[in-house]
């Protein structure tokens, strides 16, 4: 069974590659560039996974994951935050803000599917559809 | 199968590219700028080379003029990868140059396997 997985970021390459992944692995992705646009989309529908971006102009993944976590409707689906933060103390942060996990940035085409379904039960894992 | 080159000086924007035509068979190579894509058309001739107009230093433009330049890499198709609409002088140049097609930036998946399999039957 397809996983329905939000997934935001800013950079519009990155979000379609983001995308194009997840659905050629039979998922059925909803992505955004606009993080006040993923809240709308977040609260109207039901989404098994969420994916976000940490820099963004508008809204910073942290506010986005707070915003998302202090929401009762949203605050058990898992978020996965996609980042290039490479300091040390990042990962404590992004873990703090709420989310679950991170991927980190650039995504490597081969393994983002497999690391996002490790955040997804058994039976909505992907399967790669495509060849 | 064909053999594609993608020059673009954003790195997501030829793994994007680069990971939605090798799903659908083909065999890819990067060039972040024109030096690196001549040096690579070069060594192995591409059928296509998807070309972004606005590289950092030598721009797409000379990159196709070099291409056509050489006989070696002179009959290598181009598709143009552009956010810029194709105005007058673009068009001259594309008709000058044989190229007879244009991938717009962004591009849904689809769009872009199309438009590699139409420029390369052409």
């Amino acid at each position: 069974m397809p996983a329905r997985i939000l997934v935001i970021d800013d950079n519009r390459p990155n979000l379609d590659l983001m995308t194009y992944l997840l659905k050629a692995f039979g998922h059925e992705p909803t992505g955004t560039t606009d993080p006040t646009v993923a809240l709308e989309q977040a609260r109207a529908r039901t989404f098994d996974v969420i994916i976000s971006d940490i820099l963004m102009p508008e809204m910073d993944g942290f506010s986005l994951a707070r915003t998302f976590k202090a929401d009762p409707k949203l605050q058990s689906t898992p978020l996965i935050a996609v980042t290039a933060l490479a300091m040390a103390g990042d990962r404590e942060r992004v873990l703090a803000a709420g989310f679950s996990g991170y991927i980190s940035k650039p995504i490597d085409p081969q393994t983002f599917v497999s690391q996002v379904d490790s955040f997804l039960p058994e039976a909505l894992r992907g399967q790669n559809t495509d060849r | 199968m064909a053999r594609i080159l993608i020059v673009d000086d954003e790195p997501v924007n030829r793994l994007l590219v680069k990971t939605i035509l090798e799903h659908a068979g083909h065999q890819v190579a990067e060039a972040a700028d024109a030096a690196q894509a001549l040096r690579e058309a070069g060594e192995h001739v591409p059928d296509l080379a998807i070309v972004d107009l606005h590289l950092a230093g030598t721009s797409g433009v000379e990159l196709i003029q070099s291409l056509r330049a050489d006989p070696k890499t002179n009959a290598v198709k181009v598709a143009l990868y552009t956010g810029s609409t194709v105005d007058a002088a673009m068009r001259d140049f594309m008709t000058v140059n044989r190229i007879e097609h244009v991938i717009p930036k962004p591009c849904e998946p689809q769009e872009l396997i199309s438009a590699v399999t139409s420029a390369l039957s052409s």
